[in-house]
């Protein structure tokens, strides 16, 4: 079962309306306690990075987290919360991440409108057995920073300049766009990247 | 590359769609996805904080594309309310953009309401510097109102607008031109057309659309 985690004041409602859609069972869990026995931790995330590390703490998922991934439990990052599974962020310049994907989130620009909030297309930089081509899918961000793409980078964006969309590093992946809110397309992927984490529909469920 | 976005407001009223039968807002809102909308842009009438929660919770959990609510939202735990209700945006009036706390939601998740006016001595440079403050309060774009004398002058130049703009603006010719010159996206009346029928429309316009 995927447990989502519940931190701050995050908005989850939409990911739960997905998961719903396609058919995954899933619990909230408002610390480390509360998660189920297994499947995988959703860290749905938007808004300031500072704020939810400090949230993540209140939890106590700051901790167990990365004991948990560590432990071989599949963590999926989406949003803010790919940026909190990387090591830093320059939102927040004293700050850390979990350390689960590497790298520094930078910001945006310039040159750029910031935020980079809307649709854009997003293209693959290396194949995965397991995952679809997006060949210029559109997808919807809401972001001023993101991870910069390296060679271990499976999807990129562009807003001014190249960034991550896509990683997926062992048990850990990070998604920089909403598949919540990237309508069929954004479906087709979550349900994919969870089957990537061993986590299985209760039925096949058609997508639109 | 960033597509322009095709956004068609809905009116609700008591937590029902006030211009379609009372119809439920989720139930419209989805509809208005598979018709090729790239987000919905709700506009509260009235006092609905009561209903509020209840109804972008069921849409939150329709609807696969994003949302924002332009209410009269009263003060920052409004918003946070709304935001935790699953709105990926609120909107909120220019002139009271300053008491919202707006960073403490991230610069994304709150925008301003603003009317452009535009004054022959002013130009376009006072509405930007407008829209420059409202950067500065840590608001993350605008949803601008403009009549045909601001929406001539935009479309008479390219503008350099410095945040993101959603333009309110229910004529898809002056829209065109509008995405053509900086805006970023149009808001529309939703009982106008389809989505899919006002991208339709924009097609001459060399911008690009999400299809």
């Amino acid at each position: 079962m995927i447990t989502l985690i519940q931190y701050g004041d995050q908005p989850l409602n939409t990911l739960e309306g997905a998961l719903d859609h396609l058919g995954f069972d899933h619990r909230r869990a408002v610390a480390p306690g509360g998660a189920a026995p297994d499947g995988p931790l959703i860290l749905l995330g938007a808004g300031p990075f500072e704020a939810a590390c400090a949230a993540l703490k209140a939890g106590g998922w700051w901790w167990d987290l990365p004991q948990l991934a560590a432990a071989g439990r599949p963590v999926l990052g989406i949003g803010l919360g790919l940026h909190l599974l990387a090591e830093g962020s320059e939102e927040s310049p004293r700050g850390t991440g979990l350390g689960l994907i590497p790298g520094i989130v930078r910001s945006l620009g310039p040159g750029v409108k910031l935020p980079h909030d809307g649709w854009s297309q997003v293209r693959q930089l290396r194949a995965h057995p397991r995952l679809p081509d997006p060949r210029d899918a559109w997808m919807y961000f809401q972001h001023s920073h993101a991870l910069e793409a390296t060679s271990e980078t499976l999807q990129v964006a562009h807003h001014g300049r190249p960034f991550s969309a896509l990683e997926l590093r062992g048990q850990a992946v990070g998604l920089q766009a909403h598949p919540e809110k990237s309508g069929s397309y954004g479906l087709v992927l979550l349900a994919k990247l969870l089957a990537c984490l061993d986590e299985q529909p209760r039925a096949r469920v058609g997508v639109n | 590359m960033v597509a322009k976005r095709v956004v068609p407001i809905l009116q609700v009223r008591d937590g029902r769609i006030a211009t379609a039968d009372g119809a439920a807002p989720s139930e419209v809102a989805r509809r208005l996805e598979l018709e090729g909308a790239d987000e919905i842009l709700f506009v509260e009438q009235g006092a609905g904080r009561a209903l509020r929660s209840a109804w972008l919770t069921e849409v939150a959990r329709a609807l696969f594309i994003p949302f924002a609510l332009e209410a009269p939202f009263q003060g920052p735990e409004e918003l946070a309310e709304a935001l935790a209700a699953g709105a990926g945006r609120v909107v909120v009036p220019a002139r009271d953009a300053a008491l919202m706390d707006a960073p403490r939601f991230g610069r994304a998740r709150v925008v301003a309401a603003l009317e452009a006016v535009w004054s022959a001595a002013g130009g376009w440079d006072e509405i930007l510097d407008g829209l420059m403050e409202l950067g500065q309060l840590g608001l993350g774009g605008a949803v601008l109102a403009a009549g045909a004398t601001e929406l001539d002058s935009l479309c008479a130049r390219t503008v350099r607008l410095p945040v993101p703009i959603l333009l309110r603006c229910a004529d898809p010719a002056l829209a065109a031109e509008a995405l053509a010159h900086g805006a970023d996206g149009i808001a529309y009346p939703a009982d106008l057309m389809t989505p899919a029928e006002f991208k339709a429309r924009l097609a001459g316009a060399g911008v690009p659309l999400r299809r």
